[in-house]
């Protein structure tokens, strides 16, 4: 007589610990890919439509709101060399360091003659974009008529790549000091006292205003951090430069409300050497600080002391942040990758929620690779999407974190970026 | 295409912020962004671009429902799908394999008229025999999407598996 086996509802998206005979049915296996399990049904992932086409070339790593106190808002897109800002009416525009001091002598071919121009001094390097300003469209960029400086003789003489392709070879001008990043590494970003400020750890942190071009923050005290994080009212940095040279152990805050004064009272600094591994990340808890190392977390806490803000009491060891751009802020607390296995912090405490996808997951991600994984917060879908290197290519692990059930995505190009 | 389930919870929720909001150079709305190289892309829930998306199960042996089902033989000709009928011919192909995933029987078909009900299809097969059966639904599309509820697996028991040393 015929039977029925009923495999409903669909609700596991992968549970890949379970063997296989005798199995919960509703375990997807091992690759199921773009589906996510929603209220108990399997739906498609979502899909994206083309909002904005960036320069050829860029790569786009992140984009973010930038809200003011004024309420005003913009969308930033932070790619390998820019920050731009997104448009109205289907347009982006750069908002990156951008020198304009003196005016073009003279354009012939690709030499350019600056008068009251200072770009020696002002390190005007090859790769820079060069622009007269009566040639630039702001807002529809990319421009055609950005040009690439080859080399910088001195403070009035420069030479692009190339002729120059605008029309007026007099007056005001632009050149885009255009960013560089290390390799693997990626941009953080925190809006701090009304600035959008980003860091890398090739650059003086940066600071937007929502007017202008982007610049340095405090070229003294702020420079090539790899981290940062608004809390406390102030800027945290970790990882940086220290008198002219990199201290991965180092946490510095700014002055409280002023993310451009780093010597006053209400700033500060401290160094993390009790265990020797560097500072992978900073992370807000709930009102908590957390330093993460490789193998280890460091609690840090409010004190209601303007002069010594934060506190650290507790330090974790044995579980850590692995992979420095895995970190991600999600309903007030840190998920991440550790050594071992998937880790969102509950309370004082990481916990593994990497069950159902953990043998897979270092299955197919080599070691050399899991340091490399980055992760994205999806609210909109109630998803955290760490995306990493397989042996199949890229492929998102996708962490449900309302339903606590695990998805896996692939994607017709290569993501390089994520944000809201 | 149904869209009710679209009214409750995202839509609303980024008109009303959008609303809160003094708009600068750039924005209405916080709909999440993908980056692909210079591509910025929007996230929505509309299909527009080619998505090979299949779910699999794992190796069933229907124990789980009917315990005398260990270790026997069982024959299996159709699979159900319930679905949620949102999309007009959205192609869905049900797969079974008895060799744990390296090879697939398949059938293929095209589903719904984009009522917005609950509704189920029936695939058919050539009688498959094992005691282990994995299941795999999948679509393959640009312009549909789908929701899918329920697999129904329609079989016969046969005689004990057992294996001569």
């Amino acid at each position: 007589m015929r039977q029925i086996f009923t495999i409903r509802p669909l609700e596991h998206g992968l549970k890949t610990e379970y063997p296989s005979a005798n199995a919960d049915s509703m375990g997807a296996h091992w690759p199921s890919m773009n589906v996510r399990a929603n209220m108990h049904r399997i739906k498609k992932r979502w899909d994206y439509s083309v909002d904005r086409t960036l320069a050829t070339g860029a790569t786009i790593q992140y984009v973010s709101l930038y809200k003011k106190y004024d309420a005003t808002t913009f969308l930033m897109i932070l790619t390998d060399t820019d920050l731009v800002s997104h448009e109205t009416s289907g347009t982006f525009s750069y908002k990156t360091d951008t020198y304009t001091t003196g005016t073009i002598a003279s354009i012939t071919g690709t030499a350019v003659v600056g008068s009251t121009t200072d770009w020696g001094t002002a390190a005007i390097a090859a790769g820079d974009k060069f622009i007269v300003t009566a040639d630039h469209s702001a807002t529809s960029e990319d421009d055609v008529n950005w040009a690439t400086v080859s080399s910088v003789a001195d403070g009035t003489h420069l030479t692009l790549t190339g002729n120059y392709s605008g029309a007026t070879t007099t007056g005001a001008y632009k050149i885009r000091r255009v960013y560089s990043i290390p390799t693997d590494e990626r941009w953080q970003f925190a809006t701090v006292s009304d600035k959008f400020c980003f860091t890398n750890g090739n650059v003086n942190v940066q600071a937007w205003t929502g007017t202008g071009y982007a610049s340095d923050l405090n070229a003294t005290y702020a420079k090539n951090a790899r981290y940062c994080l608004t809390y406390a009212d102030r800027l945290f940095l970790a990882d940086l430069d220290v008198s002219g040279s990199r201290n991965p152990w180092t946490l510095r805050w700014s002055k409280q409300g002023d993310a451009t004064d780093w010597t006053d009272a209400t700033a500060g600094e401290i160094e993390f050497i009790d265990t020797e591994d560097p500072i992978t990340g900073i992370g807000q808890v709930g009102n908590g600080l957390f330093v993460y190392k490789k193998k280890s977390i460091i609690m840090g806490y409010r004190t209601g002391d303007p002069n010594d803000p934060v506190t650290f009491p507790n330090t974790r060891k044995g579980i850590g942040l692995w992979a420095p751009y895995s970190l991600v802020h999600a309903m007030g607390t840190n998920a991440f990758l550790g050594e071992d296995d998937f880790y969102m912090i509950n309370g004082d405490r990481a916990e593994a929620i990497g069950g159902d996808i953990r043998p897979e997951f270092f299955r197919v991600v080599a070691k050399a690779q899991r340091e490399k994984v980055i992760g994205f917060h999806n609210p909109h879908y109630d998803e955290i999407l760490w995306l990493a290197n397989t042996s199949d290519g890229q492929i998102a692990f996708v962490f449900n974190w309302k339903d606590g059930t695990w998805q896996t995505y692939d994607f017709s190009s290569t993501v390089t970026g994520f944000g809201e | 295409m149904a869209t009710w389930q679209r009214y409750g919870y995202i839509y609303l929720s980024i008109a009303d912020r959008a609303a809160c909001w003094k708009v600068g150079s750039t924005i209405t709305t916080d709909d999440p962004h993908v980056g692909f190289g210079n591509i910025l892309g929007s996230l929505t829930e509309t299909p527009s671009n080619a998505i090979s998306a299949y779910w699999t199960t794992k190796d069933l042996d229907f124990t789980d429902q009917d315990p005398s089902m260990a270790n026997q033989w069982k024959t299996v000709d159709r699979v159900r799908l319930e679905y949620i009928d949102e999309y007009t011919s959205t192609p869905v192909s049900v797969s079974i394999s008895i060799d744990g995933g390296t090879t697939w029987t398949t059938t293929s078909l095209s589903l719904g008229t984009g009522t917005g009900l609950v509704a189920y299809t029936d695939f058919w097969f050539l009688p498959i025999t094992s005691p282990y059966f994995r299941f795999r639904i999948g679509s393959s599309d640009t312009d549909t999407s789908f929701t899918w509820t329920g697999v129904f697996a329609y079989y016969y028991p046969r005689s004990s598996h057992f294996k001569i040393q």
